[in-house]
């Protein structure tokens, strides 16, 4: 009697409170389910996905329903029309459409609504949907692709394109240059350098990939966030003879946007969360360590004292990706 | 003995109350929710990056409770505009839709690498919620606007379906 009574008061509790939780519906048309539930598992490992009450519901679809077909001009990729599971998602209340497609290629792609084929690793998924959320590639474009991407004008969470002067004078003057070009300037520290002696940049991204972070904690930092020179747009045509423009990222690590095997790294760990605070999706009530206070001035926004911290707002204005950059 | 009498003499009627009560303490020392609240309209928010045209091509009017806390999202690059039937804007949200789909292939099946990739131009899609308060009166049309640069990029009467009997 004790027992039930208490378990009513729990309940009761429990269910006092509104807690609005982010939902992914994610719609194969494999019988099984199993690619669809290797994702689902994905996202509830993942930090900082673990971190946020999230949703999951997988949906059977057909063929026909999920539209997909390959590209005209590389058969080996797959494009899909997402316009039934976006309707559908939404009448359903998901805030998030995926695709698993049940197809014998192995790839996937990222904007409006992640898609993966069945062949794929599941880690595909989460590299579509961080597109999804806006964060840009970080392995080498091809010559093709590279001159469309890398522009002048190129801005997201996880990459900035800059073409960087012959020299600078000092930090401060890379900083004043610069500054409102990188997304993420608000997140590197005062004692951080973006050049190396009159070059500019922290560092190069180097060659150790990000390891994936399955615990409930943030990754701790290898290298201070910074303004490390990545490789997407090596493959620019030269132009004159002062330095190329380059792609620019807040880590000095691989990541899963390079590598599938690497995990998210911890500037962009800090990125992703941010989004996710900014879309109100709320955090999971659980015993873990708070992460460290951040160095992170806010620039555009307020404070939401109903989360109690202040959210950590990047100053994108004026430079922030815009249709057609 | 009466169920009633039963229930009162097994204290399960307070307990039943408790919570009641520890909602109203706890609610008094918690902080006020500043998403604003109402029924959930839960809309199709279509970009084409082509004729850099934006659309709603659905919006479902459900009974949801939804308190918005996810209006200014960080990187947004549309605003969406919400007018009543008199033409007041009665709602605004700041969202991200990337205007580009990326496909992407690995190297091989069993590869960590990205090999074959291509940007293409093709429409995107996400599901916008919206909160409709009762002090809103009605969502009637609506305006997608660039953001921050304004440039409008679509309106249109909203095409709202409503999912639950009323």
């Amino acid at each position: 009697m004790l027992r039930h009574s208490l378990l009513t008061l729990l309940f009761l509790v429990v269910t006092s409170f509104p807690v609005f939780a982010y939902k992914m519906t994610i719609y194969t048309d494999q019988t099984s389910k199993a690619k669809a539930e290797q994702v689902k598992q994905l996202f509830k490992t993942t930090y900082p996905f673990n971190q946020y009450n999230i949703d999951f519901e997988i949906v059977s679809a057909t063929a026909a329903e999920l539209n997909c077909a390959p590209d005209p001009a590389i058969t080996r990729l797959v494009v899909c029309n997402s316009t039934h599971v976006t309707t559908d998602s939404a009448a359903r209340g998901s805030d998030q459409a995926f695709i698993v497609r049940d197809l014998a290629q192995y790839g996937g792609s990222g904007g409006g609504v992640p898609v993966i084929t069945t062949q794929s690793d599941p880690r595909m998924m989460l590299h579509e949907y961080l597109h999804t959320l806006g964060l840009s590639d970080e392995y080498e474009y091809s010559a093709s692709e590279a001159p469309r991407f890398c522009t002048s004008t190129t801005r997201s969470p996880n990459l900035t394109v800059i073409t960087p002067l012959a020299s600078y004078a000092s930090d401060a003057i890379a900083r004043t240059t610069h500054s409102s070009a990188i997304p993420w300037y608000a997140r590197i520290a005062g004692t951080t350098l973006i050049t190396n002696s009159t070059n500019l940049g922290t560092g190069n991204v180097n060659s150790t990939t990000a390891a994936p972070n399955t615990g409930n904690a943030p990754l701790a930092l290898s290298r201070a966030i910074g303004l490390y020179k990545g490789k997407t747009c090596r493959n620019l045509p030269a132009t004159g003879s002062g330095p190329a423009a380059a792609s620019w990222h807040p880590g000095g690590e691989p990541t899963i946007m390079e590598f599938l095997s690497g995990g998210l790294g911890g500037p962009t760990e800090q990125i992703v969360a941010g989004i996710y605070d900014s879309r109100g999706v709320t955090k999971r009530v659980a015993a873990t360590t708070p992460p460290p206070p951040m160095p992170v001035t806010v620039t555009d926004g307020a404070r939401d004292d109903s989360k109690g911290a202040i959210i950590n707002v990047i100053n994108n204005t004026g430079s922030s990706s815009s249709i057609g950059r | 003995m009466s169920y009633a009498l039963k229930l009162l003499r097994s204290g399960r009627p307070f307990l039943l109350l408790l919570p009641v009560i520890t909602f109203a303490v706890d609610n008094a020392t918690l902080p006020v929710r500043q998403g604003i609240c109402g029924k959930s309209v839960n809309a199709v928010l279509k970009l084409n990056p082509k004729t850099k045209s934006a659309s709603i091509e659905k919006a479902f009017i459900t009974k949801e409770e939804l308190c918005d806390e996810g209006r200014y999202e960080i990187n947004a690059n549309l605003r969406v505009i919400l007018r009543n039937s008199e033409g007041l804007m009665v709602y605004d949200k700041q969202v991200f839709l990337n205007p580009h789909t990326l496909i992407e292939t690995t190297r091989s099946a069993t590869s960590t690498e990205f090999g074959d990739h291509k940007i293409k131009d093709d429409p995107t899609y996400r599901v916008v919620k919206f909160p409709l308060a009762e002090s809103m009166g009605d969502f009637k049309s609506y305006e997608i606007q660039g953001y921050p640069d304004k440039a409008v990029f679509g309106q249109g009467t909203l095409p709202l379906v409503k999912m639950d009997a009323e």
